[in-house]
């Protein structure tokens, strides 16, 4: 959109031209983050599943044994070695770094931060009309939102299972036994821990999808406002053109 | 027919009449435009009578008085609806914050 070849055009177009094409900007940097997200959150899981292989395979080849000698006799523990959780996990962790960061900074740019990206915009001959466009946009954010929502499946499942497998271990160095401890405690442990961090995440990535979504429905509004007041003020009243 | 116009398209087509009377193929440039869309919309606006025939003859269009207060109407009525948002301001959620005024940016 070549707005700024003749600067002895009035500039209120230009602005709207400008404002148009960065509102384009908004929404393909929206659906560009929301599917990185849902690309780490993927991922987040996937890394997570092979991080505990990982780390049974450690256990199994690396175990570090620990004998405890009290007054009832001699026990023997073992573990896989320390490392080998933080070789196993990071890239798990990692990855949910990047999807929180995806979030938090997708959350900025819907509230009116500077969007991210490039985006090419249409030849002005060959641009759909601004209704087709924001028809499309929001469709495609209805689409992008489906998508962030979903993300948070693999994220809670990954952090049930993050939380069950500490809360187990935990009970496990210390010497705890019986089923109700050994299988109850972590299950209902893991999912308490597992869920009360995502609140937060969730929350934010609702405001991130509803401050896109309100934004087009907004300028929707605005312009079928416009659109029929124009129609009325310049091309008479009964006539739609 | 044109069921819709496209607002962006009448403010652009008027646009590029505002400074003078012009032939059809530099308006149809100046408002970036293809032959097809750009005939629709000048039988359009004609049609309203936003543009008229240029009285000098030669096959130039102009904006006529109503052209201007159409053109005036929708460039600030789109520029309000499509100001890039102030992440400054509070409340512009939404996106949608003043228009910037020619002269006031």
């Amino acid at each position: 959109m070549d707005v700024g070849e003749d600067s002895s055009r009035p500039r209120s177009v230009e602005v709207a031209e400008l404002g148009l094409a960065e509102s384009r900007r908004r929404v393909d940097a929206q659906v560009r983050r929301g599917r990185r997200f849902s690309w780490f959150a993927w991922g987040f899981l996937f890394a997570f599943g092979l991080g505990e292989i990982l780390l049974s395979l450690l256990f199994l080849l690396f175990p570090m044994v620990t004998t405890t000698v009290s007054g009832s006799g001699t026990s023997t523990s073992s573990a896989p070695p320390a490392w080998g959780i933080l070789v196993a996990f990071a890239p798990a962790a990692v990855l949910l770094g990047l999807a929180v960061r995806e979030l938090v900074l997708g959350r900025r740019e819907a509230r009116g931060g500077p969007p991210s990206g490039r985006t090419t915009d249409p030849d002005p001959s060959n641009a759909p009309p601004w209704i087709e466009e924001i028809r499309v946009a929001q469709q495609r954010l209805t689409r992008g939102a489906s998508e962030i929502e979903w993300s948070f499946v693999p994220l809670v499942l990954g952090f049930i299972a993050f939380a069950e497998l500490g809360v187990a271990s935990g009970l496990a160095s210390a010497n705890f036994s019986g089923a109700g401890l050994t299988f109850v405690v972590p299950s209902v442990a893991g999912l308490l821990i597992g869920i009360v961090p995502l609140w937060p995440l969730y929350h934010i990535a609702q405001q991130w999808i509803r401050a896109g979504q309100e934004r087009l429905e907004l300028q929707s509004r605005r312009l079928v406002q416009l659109e029929v007041e124009f129609v009325w003020r310049f091309a008479g009243s009964g006539s739609t053109p | 027919m044109i069921e819709r116009p496209d607002l962006f398209v009448v403010a652009r087509l008027l646009e590029a009449l505002v400074d003078g009377p012009q032939l059809k193929t530099p308006l149809q440039q100046r408002a970036g435009l293809n032959y097809t869309v750009f005939q629709r919309y000048l039988d359009l606006v004609v049609r309203f009578g936003m543009v008229a025939p240029d009285p000098s003859g030669e096959g130039r269009f102009a904006v006529t008085p109503k052209g201007v207060d159409a053109h005036r109407f929708l460039s600030d009525g789109l520029a309000k609806i499509f100001a890039p948002p102030d992440p400054s301001r509070d409340g512009v959620r939404a996106g949608i914050a003043p228009a910037t005024r020619p002269g006031t940016s």
